[in-house]
């Protein structure tokens, strides 16, 4: 079985490095999410794993075999585009099969699994039809096919779903996850939906300025952030984030110090997760500045200190605009991190 | 380097260097005549060289001035005739219902996607009957109707790839139809309307067919001056004035893209 | 289609009149002159062009045919270098080289070639000089293989141009989709890059043939008198003969060479819209 694994990869075009000492690894049969903003360097990682560009320094290993040097052809991974990358001249068909024929697999050979993709994938009654005539959810299924039809262990999908709209988007998500488990295919999975990541995956790798910020599993990810940007980029709303001394200094603050490390305070920022907050009568005094009412569950925003911080609670809540309020919190549920590293302590 | 790689590269390089040769060859044999005094076999490169044949040129007295003051002057009022027409056409077709529109673009592409010869030689037995043959008029119609696809194409694009919000906020504001044209639609077409100017100029400027039936031999331009030249074995005049037709035209090649932006080019023909 | 405006038709007027008096008309001329004589229709001219020029029209053929295939061709590798070369330098070289001839005119490309490749010109002389040639087998290419020199030179940037730029604005997905299933680069040109670019290099290949069949000065300048094209056949009818009657029955014979790659251009053209 395949796994892939980076160590020390680089590649710039000019400037500051796209891609700055990427490492990490995939177990084989796993399913690794490369999220990021945009212009975080996933897609580029992505693409010097495929041989769409080589990499400046640093090993790419696929399968046991070092692949850095190799062209597109012989690593041995399908990919799928964000774009789909259909042949528009060719039929849904001969787009599956375009890379068997490549690679001179037997006519026979080729039907049988292109009858089992297209069976897989839903695609009997399309395969005549070319690309233009299909529905977006389509195209991304023939694209899908076209990567599984190669049956290489490693399969690389560079945001396959970006393009869709959000219903159908739910739906490719439990499909692909699906069908990654049932074929047993070590996938990598671009994309700057954490949504996306958190769900799907078995390992995400946050990354940002072309670094890896975090690799952990999304439970990880989501509980134990490894910085601030990664406690702010995971989580709808983000976490909020503070200096410790802006709170201490302020009315009911030392009573979130308990269980805070041994350091100057000073040196420290305080970060809970909105829906970890409780309204009470004593705690952190915040003014409302607005209630958003979301059925399930209702957002307050406040100010502490003058700074924007988040409230989460479940069904109604009973605040309004200019009302002053108290925030409490659990102290295990609070993540400490390093004022000027950004880092995680504890 | 592995050895391969040095030999792609190798390859790469001496493949580069014969397209090149096969590109300039040419153009340096001309110029080479261009300044050969004597040149004459088994001698490879020119006997003496000199500037005489350039001086011979520009003379101001001389045969490729008096061309070269014609060639100008027909490429100018081919200009002229050409703008003068396809001003109005190029914004009836952007902006205006016309019926058949598609045949109307495709009737300015005909003088070109035609053998041009069969047609010339019927226009200069009709300009002779006319009276217009051997005449500066006679050879600027033909370069005109020659150049119309550009100016007409080239215009329509201009005026198609002009914002329709603009004219009309400047309808609302209470300018008339004219005025609109005359201050926002016109002045944003310019620079589309000047490149196909410029190609009609151009066109002109090297038309030869055209003239070598219709305008002989009273009007010489300077490609019917190259021709009789080389034809009659001065290689050195033929060259000179060869290069003389090079200059605009490898002058536009160079600019042209800054004249025809992507946005204009994209809208023409359609 | 809503009402046409009567302010249209009259702004367009004047260009189309140009066209009508000065292509549409003499059109009709050369038809009329080819297809009568003394008023009644005959297809003698035609017999007389055929017995005297039926060499001239297959070398015409033959020329212009094998022009358009050579131009396809260099186009086709130089634009495909262009979009899928991974060497920056060359691709950097190469695009500021192509573009060279775009716009030199016929007439001097024909006096370029007329002393390039002559028996002493610089072509010879340079093949001699680098050994490649012994002097005695310097030959003169001042014919058939001229012309069709000077032809490709002259109409290859303005097909490569078009042809790039088609390419240039495919999804590049496409052809990385395409390495990635594991075809080699030239696989990727022919099954990939080219059928969506077809169209746009079938249109520069018909314009070029029409070029080639409507150029009078490269056959005259660049080749010697027999055989030769039928633009110079039809100057030669009329400046030597004032056989207008002939000339305009080659000139119908060109019409017709041009009719078949406007029938080809049309024929894809609906078998293309049909398949979409």
């Amino acid at each position: 079985m395949a796994d892939v694994s980076l160590s020390g990869v680089m590649k710039g075009f000019g400037g500051a490095p796209a891609v700055d000492r990427v490492s990490f690894s995939a177990r084989p049969g796993s399913l690794v999410a490369l999220l990021g903003p945009s212009g975080c360097g996933k897609s580029t990682t992505l693409r010097l794993i495929a041989g769409l560009e080589t990499a400046d320094a640093g090993r790419i290993v696929i399968a046991s075999r070092e692949v850095t040097e190799l062209p597109p052809a012989k690593r041995g991974v399908s990919m799928v585009f964000q774009s789909y990358a259909l042949f528009p001249h060719l039929s849904v068909a001969e787009n599956i099969v375009f890379g068997l024929k490549v690679r001179n697999v037997p006519g026979s050979e080729r039907e049988a699994r292109l009858k089992r993709a297209a069976d897989v994938l839903g695609l009997q009654q399309l395969l005549d039809r070319k690309p233009s005539q299909l529905s977006g959810g389509q195209q991304q299924r023939v694209a899908l096919g076209r990567a599984i039809v190669a049956e290489t262990p490693v399969c690389l999908m560079d945001e396959p779903l970006s393009n869709l709209d959000a219903q159908l988007r739910v739906e490719m998500r439990r499909e692909i996850r699906a069908l990654q488990r049932r074929l047993g295919m070590t996938m990598l999975y671009v994309t700057h939906d954490q949504v996306e990541a958190m769900t799907m995956a078995d390992q995400v790798v946050l990354m940002r300025n072309g670094r890896v910020e975090q690799d952990a599993e999304p439970d990880a990810l989501y509980e134990r952030p490894a910085s601030i940007f990664a406690a702010r980029f995971v989580g709808t709303p983000p976490m909020n984030v503070l200096p410790a001394t802006l709170i201490i200094s302020g009315p009911g603050g030392t009573s979130i110090m308990t269980g805070a490390p041994a350091r100057d305070p000073a040196t420290l920022a305080v970060g809970v997760r909105p829906e970890a907050v409780r309204l009470g009568e004593a705690g952190v005094p915040a003014t409302v500045v607005a209630v958003e009412y979301l059925g399930a569950d209702t957002l307050i925003e406040t100010r502490v200190v003058g700074e924007p911080f988040v409230v989460r609670v479940s069904g109604r809540a009973a605040a309004t605009a200019g009302e002053t309020v108290h925030l409490a919190w659990d102290p295990a549920a609070v993540h400490w991190f390093d004022l000027s590293s950004e880092r995680r302590i504890n | 380097m592995t050895p391969r790689a040095v030999a792609a590269t190798a390859a790469k390089a001496v493949a580069l260097a014969l397209f090149a040769f096969a590109l300039f060859g040419p153009l340096a044999n001309l110029v080479l005549w261009s300044v050969a005094e004597r040149w004459y076999a088994p001698f490879k490169l020119p006997v003496s060289y000199g500037l005489r044949y350039w001086e011979i040129v520009f003379r101001p007295t001389g045969d490729a001035m008096s061309s070269l003051a014609t060639s100008v002057a027909i490429a100018g009022l081919t200009v002229l005739v050409a703008l003068l027409v396809s001003v109005p056409a190029g914004y009836a077709l952007a902006r205006l219902k016309l019926p058949a529109r598609t045949f109307i673009m495709i009737a300015f592409l005909l003088p070109q996607a035609f053998p041009s010869v069969a047609i010339y030689i019927n226009v200069a037995r009709i300009f002779y009957q006319l009276g217009l043959a051997g005449t500066v008029t006679g050879v600027v119609l033909v370069h005109a109707a020659h150049g119309l696809v550009y100016s007409v194409w080239i215009a329509a694009a201009a005026f198609a790839a002009v914002d329709r919000d603009l004219e009309l906020a400047a309808r609302n504001m209470g300018a008339s139809g004219l005025r609109t044209f005359a201050t926002i639609t016109l002045p944003l077409a310019a620079p589309g309307i000047m490149a196909s100017a410029i190609f009609v100029f151009l066109e002109s400027l090297d038309e030869f067919t055209g003239t070598f039936f219709v305008g002989v031999p009273q009007v010489t331009t300077l490609p019917l001056l190259l021709y009789s030249a080389s034809m009659g074995g001065n290689y050195q005049i033929a060259s000179i004035t060869a290069l003389i037709l090079l200059v605009p035209s490898v002058l536009f090649m160079m600019v042209i893209e800054r004249f025809l932006r992507a946005d204009v080019l994209s809208k023409v023909g359609q | 289609m809503t009402r046409p405006s009567p302010l249209a038709l009259l702004l367009v007027a004047p260009a189309l009149a140009l066209v009508a008096a000065l292509f549409l008309y003499p059109l009709g001329f050369s038809l009329v002159a080819a297809f009568t004589a003394d008023g009644t229709f005959t297809l003698r001219h035609f017999e007389k062009a055929f017995e005297l020029y039926s060499g001239d029209i297959r070398f015409t053929v033959f020329i212009v045919l094998l022009s358009t295939v050579l131009i396809a061709l260099i186009s086709i590798a130089i634009a495909g270098v262009l979009t899928l070369s991974e060497t920056p330098w060359l691709v950097a070289a190469l695009r500021w080289l192509y573009r060279w001839p775009l716009f030199i005119p016929f007439i001097v490309a024909a006096q370029c070639m007329r002393t390039f490749l002559a028996k002493n010109g610089l072509m010879n002389n340079t093949l001699v000089a680098a050994g490649v040639l012994e002097p005695i087998q310097a030959a003169s290419f001042l014919d058939w293989r001229g012309i069709v020199i000077t032809f490709v030179w002259k109409q290859v940037p303005f097909v490569t141009l078009m042809l790039a730029g088609a390419m240039a604005s495919l999804d590049r997905a496409t052809i990385e989709a395409g390495r990635n299933l594991g075809a080699s680069r030239l696989r990727v040109l022919v099954e990939i890059v080219l059928p969506q670019v077809a169209q746009t290099l079938l249109v520069g290949l018909v314009l070029s043939f029409v070029t080639m069949l409507s150029v009078l000065s490269v056959p005259m300048m660049v080749a010697g008198s027999q055989p030769t094209m039928l633009t110079v056949d039809m100057a030669f009818r009329i400046n030597a003969y004032g056989d207008y009657a002939t000339a305009n029955a080659l000139g119908v014979i060109s019409y017709a060479m041009t009719a078949v790659v406007a029938w080809i251009y049309l024929r894809h053209q609906v078998r293309r819209e049909a398949g979409t």
